[in-house]
């Protein structure tokens, strides 16, 4: 219930709320503008991954005229090419720009959502990773071109390594001969330019290897957009040559990409090793995430445990798992009505409790969260609240809506927050509905911007679509209401909840306290414990 | 009406902002603030090698495997040099340059960039091997005085470079100072006429 402490907001990082404040609002411009699957801010990992491929595919075209002996003048050729090489080249340096904005966007939208620790670490781990090896291809691919940002971005680069001490000969000599740097030199550059990315794509698999059936691009409309933007802007908008480097020459005024340069001028103000340091201190930051940014008590966050005794082995919560953390092994000794059991690695679970949602028999799920729990719960907030054939009770996730609904008090509404709306048992909103409440509704987080993941759909088919744990016939589904807003979107899920309540009171007279509420054996049970009145 | 034209004009002003924003920042104009030319001092040298060798004890000897069994034990580093430039008659930098490599056996490598007003600089450079006994009481043990030894006969096989000229600076170009080991001298290269 809203008035037991959340284990989640009261122990988040406070850092979080400043988090909120900078991205809650710009969430809710852009749900306004593109709605939320097409939000460009919740697809911010996977508009990285589009990006990133794009980066690929124009890179693979440049490579077919590439020369590494005469660098500048390859690069030359293509932009004269104004029928391809020129567009290709400027998207392709704009969409390594966008990955690195995506890249900046996603990681604080994860830290945000505490997507840093547990069973998260190993996706948080190398997705730093991933952004080091970006910046570092980038700093190749600057270097390739050979002109005056490449010349300058080079030796300021190479002075900061030359101060690790494993190079035997220092980097920045390539820079300051008074000829340009060997073929082998471009020809390694090449070389890296071509591994980072391959790299990459391999550490993209193991980022996302904890997760069921990964979606790695956006959905179709925001991706043909967005390629349509970086084409139109690589065509009105080409990068153009800067001049040719030259060794005799200092820079007076020369065009760098910021993004992936903004400590460029730092050498000349900071010593390299302080600013060598200053890289290993943002590194460490990012690697020590897990450690430093997560729940100062991680209690209500313990993995699912089930009873295989009694486990029926129906394999629905191994079906609904999004992070695979369950696996049907052999029924144990003695167990003759099941071949499988359902178990639980908890080193991959992230106590999400969509597993309790899922289980018709309510036995799995996190301690304290299992559907046999919720039910008591749910009994406990329905003699609490007695909410009436006119009022509404709001099931939503507390990581989302949950405290900010709350804190609105609202007449004939009652919030009973959520860990995640897929956790919730369809036996709770039958309990509830039988006991005479007028209408439920219930709101998930948008898809891409969810705590965890799937549950709004998974809730949505157990309601409407008979998935398995579903949503009895004999109660009037009409009067339960499934929606998702964002965290940020609280006036439009009042207004939404508004006209919620009008239907309610229309049909507030089929809203009756049956008294006893006779629920499917296994729920019997569970009431019978509780002590039903 | 107007909230459907506001609508979409967000929808299509949002991908237009984000790409402008994206192209500015990719093509930032930086600027370096200073008219100041540059004497660069550029050039990676092999050395002249200090050649320790002692005879191997008996027990050495017999420790190490067959075919290692040599008489005597060795080990080669290089000497350290030392850089000096006087701009104009006034000292610029004075440092000492050491062998590159975790055991020093690799070559030496100098990068020093001297900003310089433009016209003409009187420039000294000198690059002189450093004799780190110097000033040091004579080693009495056996081990001391052939180390000493050895790095006598070194500083005796070293070169020493020695440049005095006049250079004339123009606003934002490079003078370039390169060392040719093979002809014993400095190489000053000036930049092409721009």
């Amino acid at each position: 219930m809203i008035d037991t402490p959340s284990p989640y907001f009261n122990t988040r990082p406070r850092a979080a709320v400043v988090l909120d404040a900078l991205i809650l609002p710009l969430d809710r411009v852009f749900n306004r503008l593109y709605g939320s699957r097409y939000n460009p801010l919740y697809q911010s990992g996977t508009l990285a991954v589009l990006f990133l491929f794009t980066t690929i595919a124009t890179g693979l075209y440049q490579l077919i005229f590439y020369k590494v002996a005469l660098p500048y003048e390859s690069v030359a050729g293509l932009e004269a090419q104004w029928w391809a090489g020129r567009w290709i080249r400027a998207v392709h340096t704009y969409s390594g720009d966008g990955m690195l904005l995506a890249v900046g966007v996603h990681a604080l939208r994860m830290m945000l959502q505490g997507k840093t620790w547990g069973a998260r670490v190993l996706a948080w781990i190398s997705g730093m990773l991933m952004t080091g090896v970006v910046l570092l291809s980038a700093w190749t691919g600057i270097v390739l071109v050979w002109d005056a940002q490449a010349q300058v971005v080079g030796m300021e680069g190479a002075r900061l390594m030359d101060t690790l001490p494993f190079f035997s000969e220092p980097m920045v000599r390539n820079f300051t001969l008074s000829t340009p740097p060997p073929g082998t030199f471009f020809f390694l550059n090449l070389l890296l330019h071509m591994v980072f990315p391959v790299g990459i794509v391999l550490m993209l698999y193991i980022h996302t290897l904890r997760v069921a059936k990964p979606g790695w691009l956006p959905p179709r409309p925001l991706m043909a957009w967005t390629l349509f933007t970086l084409i139109a802007a690589g065509i009105l908008w080409p990068l153009g040559m800067m001049p040719k480097a030259d060794p005799f020459q200092l820079p007076d005024r020369v065009h760098v990409d910021l993004l992936y340069t903004w400590w460029l001028k730092l050498n000349s103000q900071i010593p390299a090793g302080w600013h060598l340091a200053l890289w290993g201190a943002l590194g460490l930051a990012g690697f020590s995430a897990p450690w430093w940014w997560r729940p100062r008590n991680r209690m209500g966050f313990a993995p699912s445990v089930n009873n295989t005794e009694v486990c029926t082995g129906c394999t629905q919560c191994y079906l609904d798992c999004p992070y695979e953390a369950i696996t049907m092994r052999p029924a144990p000794e003695g167990r003759t009505d099941t071949e499988t059991v359902a178990e639980v690695d908890p080193s991959l679970c992230t106590s999400c409790g969509i597993c309790a949602g899922s289980c018709a028999p309510m036995l799995i799920g996190p301690p304290g969260r299992a559907g046999r729990n919720l039910m008591i719960d749910v009994q406990r907030f329905q003699r609490a609240k007695k909410p009436g054939p006119e009022d509404i009770v709001v099931f939503t996730c507390m990581q989302g809506l949950a405290t900010r609904l709350a804190g609105a008090e609202l007449e004939g509404i009652h919030v009973y927050p959520a860990h995640c709306i897929g956790a919730l048992h369809t036996s709770m909103f039958e309990y509830l509905l039988r006991r005479g409440t007028g209408g439920l509704y219930l709101i998930g987080c948008p898809e891409r911007d969810c705590s965890y993941r799937r549950g709004l759909r998974w809730i949505t088919e157990r309601i409407y679509n008979d998935r398995e744990a579903e949503l009895k016939d004999r109660v009037d589904k009409k009067r339960v209401r499934v929606a998702s807003f964002g965290a940020g979107e609280l006036p439009e899920a009042l207004a939404a909840l508004q006209v919620f309540q009008l239907e309610i009171f229309d049909k507030a007279h089929h809203a009756l306290d049956e008294g006893q509420v006779d629920l499917d054996a296994e729920c019997e049970t569970v009431l019978n414990e509780a002590g039903d009145d | 009406m107007i909230k459907t034209l506001a609508l979409w004009a967000g929808r299509i002003g949002f991908p237009l902002i984000f790409m402008v924003a994206l192209i500015w920042l990719g093509r930032f104009p930086l600027n370096w603030a200073s008219e100041d030319g540059m004497l660069r001092l550029a050039w990676r040298m092999v050395g002249t090698n200090i050649r320790l060798c002692r005879d191997y004890t008996e027990e050495e000897r017999n420790r190490l495997p067959k075919h290692m069994q040599l008489k005597q034990h060795c080990t080669t580093s290089l000497l350290t040099y030392r850089l000096r430039v006087i701009v104009d008659q006034t000292p610029f930098l004075d440092k000492m340059v050491k062998p590159q490599g975790a055991r020093g056996d690799r070559p030496l490598y100098v990068n020093e960039e001297l900003s310089l007003t433009p016209g003409p600089h009187r420039i000294e450079v000198r690059f002189d091997p450093y004799d780190p006994s110097l000033g040091q009481p004579e080693p009495a043990d056996p081990a001391g005085k052939a180390e000493q030894s050895a790095l006598r006969v070194a500083l005796t096989k070293a070169s020493l470079f020695h440049l005095e000229d006049t250079i004339h600076i123009e606003s934002r170009r490079i003078v370039l100072l390169d060392l040719n080991e093979d002809q014993k001298e400095f190489e000053l290269i000036l930049p092409p006429k721009s």
